[in-house]
């Protein structure tokens, strides 16, 4: 990409990126890579942040759990860098934050996640639960139903995802159909048994929290068993433009994701965001929610980096707290009560084309509550009537 | 002392209490050529540095009564200098609960690692704090929630949800929080109820 050749001053702002680019959440992880660099190129280009560029210092951790608590040591402790932008997985997150807290370094995570976490030194800007999985609950069961089959990947995420919607299926007076989780590195042939007992107990829907490349498997096994999208969809929180790619357009169509951003939304701000995908990496077709948040984190940073012209975590935090810009989702805040972006809720149906149909959306940027404290807003509690 | 070690020492504000001498003007030079404001008082007295970022006191039988917070509930770094040479009580120092200490004769290497470790301690239990703070409200939140919503339903016979959108649409109206709109309600009937 064009940044690559470019020649960064002696003073450059170092900051590190920290996204699998290898192993089975590369896919994914790919995409947050790109918006993180989409961002930094594009600062760049305009001149950087007080004339200064950022510097992104970039490592592999190769989904690997451990090599992510290598290289964030690395960065922060050899390489003498207190900014990160990284981490997919939850796992990912949660092996990284004692060092994070300890050295007081920054960490700018822009991926979903299940909520139910505070750290000063962490900077949310992924959907929580009450920003995602209630608006995807209410608008599934009042179409289809309240007997929901579970099926995700067996780690931290999918099963405390999972006991969230249980507790909004207790409260609605629903009903799990069944529950089943499937390793990190699931083949394709371990999906089949539980798409027979999907077809056995015929629930309203499946809700999936399968990431990585079980997500192609789990669509195709869908389709591949007779099953209808109309009748019967698969709902998930992590199946973006980037799986639909992988998995087949024809194989994606009909199941709904929700999120707050989806490709092709309009305004400017989402026109030049994709521009600048496409100038950075000569395709739009991986452009997705984990994207976008990656990409306007970095703006974040630069528009607080401005303010404090240091990158100490002790300046740049009071200073992003409470701050919010245009994102190519809409405008967006940080939550200075809970470090989380207030962000916002949509539910969109996959279409023919690859990308998503908004069937639903917030009127406004949604206030996060990791902590599920007032969970119900009022527009998704009428929809669930 | 790296560049930004020095840039971070830049911004503090630093009380030295001790014992006037070569040794002790030796430290406040050195922390002085990072732009350090560093004030030298001495005797300790009580309250002297409520506002600094950073206090490094002389060590002395009974310190742990005369810091200017109660132990454990500091307000700035503390790094306790030891004497050279001389006994001190390991208890007596644990009761400090000091950030860091400095063994005289100190070097500006030693000055600059006791600092950097008092200054780095003392942060993290600091974000530790603010972190179970927040822990403790979001306890308290839910728990004032469900109280509010408890009476509510008990007064106007209506279940769980309905109660919750009472509350909500109260909170809404009166553009604060559900949980302090909680706060109030169930404050105002303990009131109300207290014989």
């Amino acid at each position: 990409m064009a940044m690559d050749q470019r020649t960064l001053t002696p003073d450059a702002w170092r900051v590190g990126v920290l996204f699998s680019r290898t192993g089975c959440l590369s896919a994914i992880e790919e995409t947050q890579f790109r918006g993180t660099m989409t961002a930094i190129d594009q600062i760049n280009r305009a001149g950087g942040v007080n004339g200064r560029e950022l510097l992104p210092v970039i490592h592999d951790p190769a989904s690997d759990v451990g090599l992510f608590r290598a290289y964030a040591y690395s960065l922060m402790v050899e390489e003498g860098v207190q900014t990160i932008f990284g981490c997919y997985s939850s796992s990912s997150r949660k092996a990284i934050l004692p060092l994070i807290e300890r050295l007081n370094g920054l960490l700018w995570y822009p991926t979903l996640y299940e909520g139910f976490e505070y750290s000063p030194n962490v900077i949310y800007t992924g959907s929580s639960p009450n920003q995602n999985s209630v608006a995807l609950f209410n608008y599934l069961t009042r179409r289809f139903g309240k007997r929901i089959y579970f099926i995700g990947s067996d780690y931290i995420y999918p099963h405390e995802t999972n006991r969230i919607m249980r507790m909004l299926l207790t409260r609605h007076g629903g009903e799990v159909a069944g529950e089943a989780y499937v390793s990190l590195n699931c083949r394709r042939q371990d999906i089949l048994p539980i798409m027979r007992h999907i077809r056995d107990t015929s629930p309203s829907f499946i809700f999936s929290t399968v990431v990585g490349e079980a997500t192609t498997f789990l669509y195709q096994a869908f389709s591949d068993a007779g099953l209808d999208a109309r009748t019967m969809p698969i709902a998930s929180l992590t199946t973006t433009e980037a799986e639909i790619q992988a998995m087949g357009l024809d194989v994606a169509e009909g199941h709904f994701t929700a999120g707050p951003y989806f490709k092709g939304m309009g305004g400017t701000c989402e026109e030049t965001f994709v521009e600048e995908y496409v100038r950075c990496f000569g395709e739009e077709d991986s452009i997705n929610m984990c994207a976008e948040a990656a990409y306007f984190q970095v703006h974040l940073l630069a528009k607080a980096l401005a303010v404090t012209n240091s990158l100490d975590t002790d300046l740049l935090r009071p200073v992003v707290l409470g701050s919010s810009m245009e994102a190519p989702q809409g405008r967006i805040s940080v939550n200075p009560t809970s470090n989380h972006a207030n962000l916002w809720s949509r539910v969109g149906r996959a279409n023919q084309a690859g990308g998503f149909d908004i069937v639903h959306q917030s009127h406004s940027e949604v206030d996060a509550d990791p902590f599920l404290i007032c969970p119900f807003s009022r527009e998704t509690d009428e929809e669930a009537a | 002392m790296t560049h930004s070690f020095e840039q971070r020492l830049s911004r503090l504000s630093i009380v030295v209490f001790c014992e006037p001498g070569p040794g002790t003007a030796e430290i406040i030079r050195h922390l002085q050529r990072s732009r350090a404001t560093v004030r030298n008082n001495w005797p300790l007295q009580e309250g002297m540095a409520a506002d600094a970022d950073l206090v490094i006191c002389d060590y002395a039988a009974g310190l742990a009564k005369r810091l200017p917070w109660p132990p454990g509930e500091a307000e700035a770094a503390l790094l306790v200098v030891l004497p050279a040479g001389a006994q001190y009580d390991l208890a007596e120092l644990q009761g400090i609960c000091a950030d860091a200490v400095l063994h005289r004769p100190a070097s500006a290497q030693t000055i600059d690692t006791a600092v950097m470790l008092a200054l780095d301690h003392a942060s993290y239990v600091k974000r530790l704090k603010a972190r179970i703070a927040r822990m403790e409200e979001n306890l308290r939140a839910v728990r004032s929630i469900e109280r509010a919503k408890q009476l509510l339903m008990s007064l106007h016979k209506i279940n769980d949800a309905r109660a919750f959108q009472m509350l909500r649409d109260l909170a809404m109206q009166k553009r604060v929080t559900v949980a302090s709109l909680a706060d109030g309600l169930v404050d105002s009937v303990d009131l109300l109820t207290y014989k």
